[in-house]
């Protein structure tokens, strides 16, 4: 028998702290999250519409001035927003969600993440201007150590042993420079 | 915002924003514009040195703690970012300083990330080789 000295709690006003108070707190949070997943899969399709025509015209797009100032503000507007993003997720109450904390969480899970940062910086860091030590075999050398690398990865960390993160970096750094370099031709004033 | 959803957005955005930056850093065509972009990348440490230390802070060796305690890492690091990116600025105008300047800087990036901005806290039980670096308060 209910207490009859407790206020009668209607079906849409459930009492704080009750079960149903928290089921529906999570119903909201729920849909709250939804809205925001689908807003996320319309900037991926945006952002996969973007890197389709980057990759495809970044080349002749540099080579004029508007076509690079295009790239130069895309770039802007893509790292500011990645910036904007982690901020309030650096603030809120949740934790493991920015994106510094979920990109060393999912260092553990594959190797993709800390091999593609890695190939990358030393692609673009890599010490002399002119190395090509491998020529248009650097490139398709570098596809299969990738493969080597995502794949061998996931199959260790399956076997419980995962590569560590740090140790795929010092060899993507490697496999950036030597491989993948970026050729410079700095004009000095 | 949930784990979930920023691992979406990370997805959406960061490969597009690497793509761009790797456009912008490495194809600068004969006569084309932000020609000066190129020689600040491998001149100067403006852009490596961010570069290396958000990858060290992100894959450094673990578990490890700051060197420094929070949230004085966090000054210290912002003080030696500046001292690098703004005192390698002038290297921009040095014959072949392209060769070598944007690589040891990136290193030097990947260490101070490593080292000030780990994001691990010191152990809280009794470990005697810990507490002569961390000793116990109050």
């Amino acid at each position: 028998m209910r207490n009859p000295a407790r206020p009668a709690t209607g079906l849409f006003s459930p009492e704080p702290g009750t079960s149903r108070c928290r089921y529906d707190q999570r119903n909201a949070e729920m849909d709250e999250s939804a809205k925001w997943e689908s807003v996320a899969g319309l900037v991926a399709i945006l952002s996969l519409i973007i890197a389709a025509l980057v990759g495809g015209f970044a080349g002749e797009l540099v080579k004029t001035r508007a076509g690079a100032t295009v790239l130069m503000i895309l770039a802007v507007v893509f790292v500011v927003a990645v910036i904007a993003i982690d901020l309030p997720a650096a603030l809120d109450k949740t934790a493991g969600n920015t994106f510094s904390e979920l990109l060393r969480e999912g260092g553990t899970q594959t190797t993709i993440f800390p091999w593609t940062f890695a190939v990358s910086a030393g692609r673009w860091f890599h010490p002399g201007d002119k190395i090509d030590l491998f020529g248009i075999a650097g490139p398709l050398l570098l596809m299969g150590l990738t493969f080597v690398v995502v794949a061998g990865g996931d199959v260790l960390r399956r076997l419980g042993s995962g590569i560590p993160s740090w140790l795929v970096v010092l060899t993507g750094l490697l496999a950036g420079a030597l491989l993948f370099p970026a050729g410079f031709s700095v004009e000095k004033p | 915002m949930n784990s979930r959803l920023m691992t979406l957005l990370g997805l959406a955005i960061g490969p597009v924003a690497l793509l761009l930056v790797d456009a912008l850093f490495t194809r600068q065509g004969a006569g084309g514009a932000f020609e000066n972009l190129q020689q600040i990348v491998r001149s100067t440490g403006l852009t490596a040195w961010p570069i290396g230390v958000l990858i060290g802070h992100w894959y450094y060796p673990g578990p490890l703690w700051p060197v420094v305690k929070r949230p004085w890492n966090y000054v210290v690091l912002g003080a030696i970012s500046l001292v690098v990116m703004l005192g390698t600025l002038p290297l921009g105008a040095v014959e072949s300083a392209s060769e070598f300047v944007s690589t040891i800087v990136f290193c030097g990036g990947l260490v101070a990330g490593a080292l000030l901005w780990s994001m691990d806290n010191p152990p809280t039980h009794y470990d005697s080789r810990v507490m002569k670096l961390w000793p116990a308060r109050g």
